[in-house]
């Protein structure tokens, strides 16, 4: 059975999620983990945008409706003239994925993919979102959503003592794409430079494309700006399949996630996160830890290798070969793991929603997990838990398990 | 139907009543926005949709007063909503209002009181949540877990609504349907007052596992009543112990023609009378082929295989023997009644093992995926049930084959006959097991105009039916109560003059069944 529930595959027109809108029997059980999962009342709700709203519209029942009253003949609601209120919901989704892991398997509808297609509707009439505006121009300017200049990506590789081949001059089987985040993102830098040094201890012969790297385009896809992505994913296909690699390497959930999903079929390589390829190296032994790093852990799994991909297990295998690490987990994980809250353009545009699902992340790392830290495989989970982290100021960290590998390995 | 409006229900009073809404309970808890109400104007039944004017989400019985008290004062009608997830569009406000969705901000399980076996639970508590915070707990003396007397419906649905929607079913067998369970209630009138049913009326006694308080109990009417009465915000329920250890047996015909109602019947009746069960289901073909996790089998062979009867029997107790003494009986019972045991493996199969079947304890008193997939099918589920003796089980089913036959026609190319789209089920034979809840399923397409029609038609149909064959309705469905509820001459003429009395402004969810004169 396909277990990552089409997600984020052969997202289509609004239009054509009107009969599945119908179909919802608004039974709420996508709101929640699976039902069969619960053993206590604190961890239950696992629909970021319906936690903090409250209001049906919010979940994904009330999402179909709205879907089924804007695809109705006539239109049930103004499609002409949607409140605001009714934007935030639209856009307070972060494509967490849970409802349609729920609904695929029960009912075979696909809510989150919906979901994306409505935004994209909404983007068509009514625009972009303002606070998405600049997210856009900059993928567009400069490929990467930072407004960062393209010369400055590659900048975190000064402080290696080692080179990194240049894939787009040199040949290798293995292309390191680092993506936007651990590129430009000062505190995010330091899972790129822990990548690369892992990879390069177990003697791992691997490229970079460097300042030519460009955004996979996850950003723009999720917030809903689909035309553009898909023109814009074209000239990346291009460039990486004239590279003749075997092997994308990747240590972002959400490059990973675009690559295998929304690329599906038109890449000549495979794309790996590198956490599989960390547990096949610590299976093989290629890895040896040296340094006891005496911490409580507990892992939190990014929406978008977890559900979307459905690697659970290589993250938890690899901190479980870790020295001196007390690991625990939280309640709501692998496929019932709770989004960070800040996917599908939400951290941009209702910043405040985001850290609050993260401070209820944190939360559920503390008194469930009793964890001092909270590692992920996903730069962008890392930057909202690690804002989150800093606001409460009680000693949680956030790490990447690349900055961990990296530590122990010293 | 036609919509009547309320003589509060305008524009300017509208923005009034919002306004006084947000002082009272919260600007983040109110909302008019068109979208918003219109998650709120119908449900997954075939039942005519309409939108309230307001929505709120209450955090508390405090709050819940304070809604009732500005409906009051500005004569606008007030409906209450839990999962909304009931068979018969009973939350779908008729003549607009205020929506009181009662799920979100009020879900919390108040106390498990192992000392008195009960737990008090917020209106929101969900089924799934019910179970777990009663299931982490054991009884003390014997060792054994606890559960609450649950149906066989979602995880995510208010435990709170089912026991005042009259929930029963296959799974409450031992324990009777749910309101039997009630010990005490806190309620919201239509005059905001507070109302508290059970021993707790009585001040300073707690929870004492009695279901009835001093005097006549007045809370029966609250049951089954749809929200006319005012609103629950809080239940005191028994927990039971569980038994250890259980065992699910499947029974399908001998010969399925022969006489195959009646020797259904026979079975359910004889387990019932000899108290050997801890669940009896008549399921259909067409439910379990649903249910079958594997996009690609053929659900129209799956159904065939399994025919139109498959009895789904549970047998539990605290130790093997007592099991096996158990299952032997009901065996040999079965055997007499011309039914064989079907080799679990090999109906499992289907459902990729028996763990997935979905009738273990934990699974079916909290459905999650497993036995959702019964709502999948092509396009909504359906439902209709009534509650005849069982003897007469066998002729309503025929009729009900009948109707099928004249009215109902599958659009989908992949569900094509009646077996995948249809069936009877006989949902809970009632203690010793003189009665049954006979259910009919049907799936349909609600984005077809022409399925809708065939299905209006046979809701319509399925209620003369059961008239027909003197079988009450199980609960309240939008549309049958315009039937039942005037037989019941005197009886009826005392609900109205209460309502009356209650509610002289006719707020409390007005026109979902018949209470008043001016009923549409
Ligand atoms: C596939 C499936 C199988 C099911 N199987 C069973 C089964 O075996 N047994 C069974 O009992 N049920 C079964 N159900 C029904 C389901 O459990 C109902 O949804 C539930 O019992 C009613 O709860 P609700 O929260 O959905 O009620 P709602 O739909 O929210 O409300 C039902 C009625 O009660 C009123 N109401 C709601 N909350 C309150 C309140 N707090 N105070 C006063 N009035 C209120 C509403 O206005 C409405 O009229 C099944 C449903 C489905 C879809
Ligand atoms: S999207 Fe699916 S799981 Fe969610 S309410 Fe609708 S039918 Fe239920
Ligand atoms: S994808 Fe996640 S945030 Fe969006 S509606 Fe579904 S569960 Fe909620």
């Amino acid at each position: 059975m396909d277990y990552n529930a089409k997600l984020a595959r052969n997202v289509k027109p609004l239009m054509e999620y009107r009969n599945d809108a119908w179909k919802c029997v608004r039974c709420g059980l996508c709101r929640m983990v699976d039902a069969q999962t619960i053993v206590d009342q604190e961890y239950v709700d696992n629909c970021p945008a319906g936690i903090l709203n409250k209001f049906e519209l919010f979940y994904p029942a009330g999402r179909q409706e709205l879907i089924r009253c804007l695809t109705a003949e006539p239109p049930e609601i103004d499609i002409d003239d949607l409140s605001d209120e009714t934007l935030n919901a639209i856009f307070t989704c972060t494509g967490c994925g849970n409802c349609q892991l729920i609904c695929n398997e029960m009912k075979g509808l696909e809510p989150t993919n919906a979901f994306q297609a409505l935004k994209a509707w909404a983007i068509e009439r009514y625009g972009l979102k303002k606070e998405h505006h600049n997210l856009i121009q900059s993928i567009l300017n400069y490929d990467n959503p930072w407004m960062a200049p393209r010369s400055t990506r590659s900048r975190w590789t000064r402080k290696l003592d080692f080179n990194i081949k240049d894939a787009s001059k040199e040949k290798v089987d293995i292309l390191y794409f680092p993506g936007c985040n651990a590129s430009y993102v000062p505190e995010i830098n330091l899972t790129a430079l822990a990548t690369a040094k892992v990879l390069h201890s177990a003697g791992i012969d691997f490229g970079m494309l460097g300042q030519k790297e460009r955004c996979c385009g996850s950003t723009a896809f999720r917030i809903g700006a689909v035309e553009m992505f898909e023109a814009y994913k074209e000239e990346n296909i291009k460039q990486l399949n004239s590279l003749g690699i075997k092997t994308m390497v990747t240590a972002c959930a959400g490059c990973h996630s675009t690559f295998s999903h929304n690329y599906a079929g038109r890449l000549d390589f495979e794309v790996v996160h590198v956490v599989e390829y960390l547990e096949r190296m610590i299976a093989d032994g290629q890895i040896e830890f040296k340094n006891d790093l005496n911490l409580k852990v507990t892992y939190h799994d990014p929406c978008h290798i977890g559900r979307y991909s459905s690697i659970y297990d290589a993250p938890r295998k690899v901190l479980e070969a870790l020295p001196g690490v007390q690991f625990k987990e939280m309640k709501r994980i692998r496929e019932n793991s709770l989004c960070c809250g800040s996917g599908g353009g939400v951290k941009t545009a209702y910043g405040d929603m985001a850290l609050t699902m993260a401070g209820q992340r944190l939360d559920e790392a503390r008194d469930f997990a009793d964890a001092d830290v909270v590692v992920s495989c996903c730069p962008f989970c890392e930057i909202n838990l690690g804002e989150a982290a800093k606001a409460r100021d009680d000693g949680m960290k956030v790490l990447d398990l690349l900055e961990l590998v990296d530590d122990a390995m010293r | 139907m036609d919509i009547v409006s309320n003589p509060g229900i305008n524009s300017e009073n509208i923005e009034a009543v919002v306004e006084k809404l947000k002082n009272a309970i919260g600007d983040k808890w109110v909302s008019k926005d068109p979208a918003v109400l219109a998650a709120y104007s119908r449900d997954f039944t075939i039942s005519p949709g309409n939108w309230p004017n307001v929505v709120v989400l209450p955090g508390s019985t405090e709050d819940v007063q304070k809604i009732i008290k500005i409906a009051n004062e500005n004569v606008i009608p007030v409906v209450p909503m839990s999962s909304g997830f009931n068979h018969g569009g009973m939350c779908i406000p008729r003549r607009g209002g205020i929506m009181v969705d009662l799920l979100k901000r009020m879900d919390k399980v108040i106390d498990v009181d192992e000392e008195s076996m009960t737990i008090t639970i917020q209106s929101g508590v969900r089924n799934a949540v019910t179970y777990a915070e009663v299931n982490r707990r054991f009884a003390e003396d014997s060792g054994r877990k606890l559960t609450a007397c649950l149906p066989l419906t979602m995880g995510s649905a208010s435990t709170l609504a089912n026991y005042v929607a009259r929930g029963g079913g296959a799974t409450l067998l031992r324990h009777g349907n749910t309101p039997e369970s009630i010990v005490n209630m806190t309620w919201v009138l239509p005059d905001g007052e507070v109302l508290k049913t059970g021993p707790s009326a009585i001040p300073n006694v707690g929870v004492i596992p009695q279901p009835f308080g001093l005097g006549p109990d007045i809370a029966g009417m609250l049951i089954n009543a749809s929200g006319i009465f005012g609103m629950c915000t809080e239940m005191t329920i028994k927990i039971f112990p569980e038994p250890k250890i259980e065992e699910l047996m499947v029974f399908d015909l001998e010969d399925p023609e022969d006489n195959a109602f009646e020797n259904v019947i026979e079975f359910v009746y004889r387990v019932c009378r000899e108290d050997i069960c801890e669940m009896v289901y008549k399921a259909h073909g067409g439910t379990m082929a649903n249910a079958s996790p594997d996009p690609e089998v053929n659900r129209e062979d799956l159904a065939e295989s399994m025919g139109e009867h498959i009895l789904l029997a549970v047998v539990a107790g605290d130790s093997e023997e007592e099991i096996v003494c158990k299952a032997e009986r009901v065996e040999k019972i079965a055997i007499e009644c011309g039914l064989y045991k079907v080799l679990l493996e090999m109906f499992a199969e289907a459902f990729g093992g028996v763990e997935k079947l979905g009738f273990a304890r934990g699974m079916r008193t909290r459905i999650g995926t497993e036995l959702g997939r019964v709502m999948g099918g092509k396009g909504s589920f359906q439902w209709m049930a009534c509650c005849p003796k069982l003897e007469k089980i066998p002729a309503i089913a025929r009729d009900y084959d009948q109707l099928l036959e004249k009215y109902w026609k599958p659009t989908d190319p992949n569900y094509p006959r009646k077996r995948t789209m249809a069936g009877t089920a006989i949902q809970g034979p009632f203690q010793f097991g003189r009665m049954g809840t006979l259910e009919y399923d049907f799936w349909w397409d609600p984005g077809n105009v022409e399925n809708v029609k065939r299905a209006t038609q046979m809701i319509k149909k399925g209620v003369e039916l059961d008239l027909k064959h003197g079988a009450p309705l199980w609960r309240n469905m939008y549309d049958h109560g315009e039937t039942h509820l005037p037989m019941l001459g005197s009886y009826f003429d005392l609900l109205k003059k209460t309502k009356k009395e209650f509610d002289p402004n006719n707020l409390m969810h007005p026109d979902i069944i018949p209470c008043t004169d001016d009923y549409i």
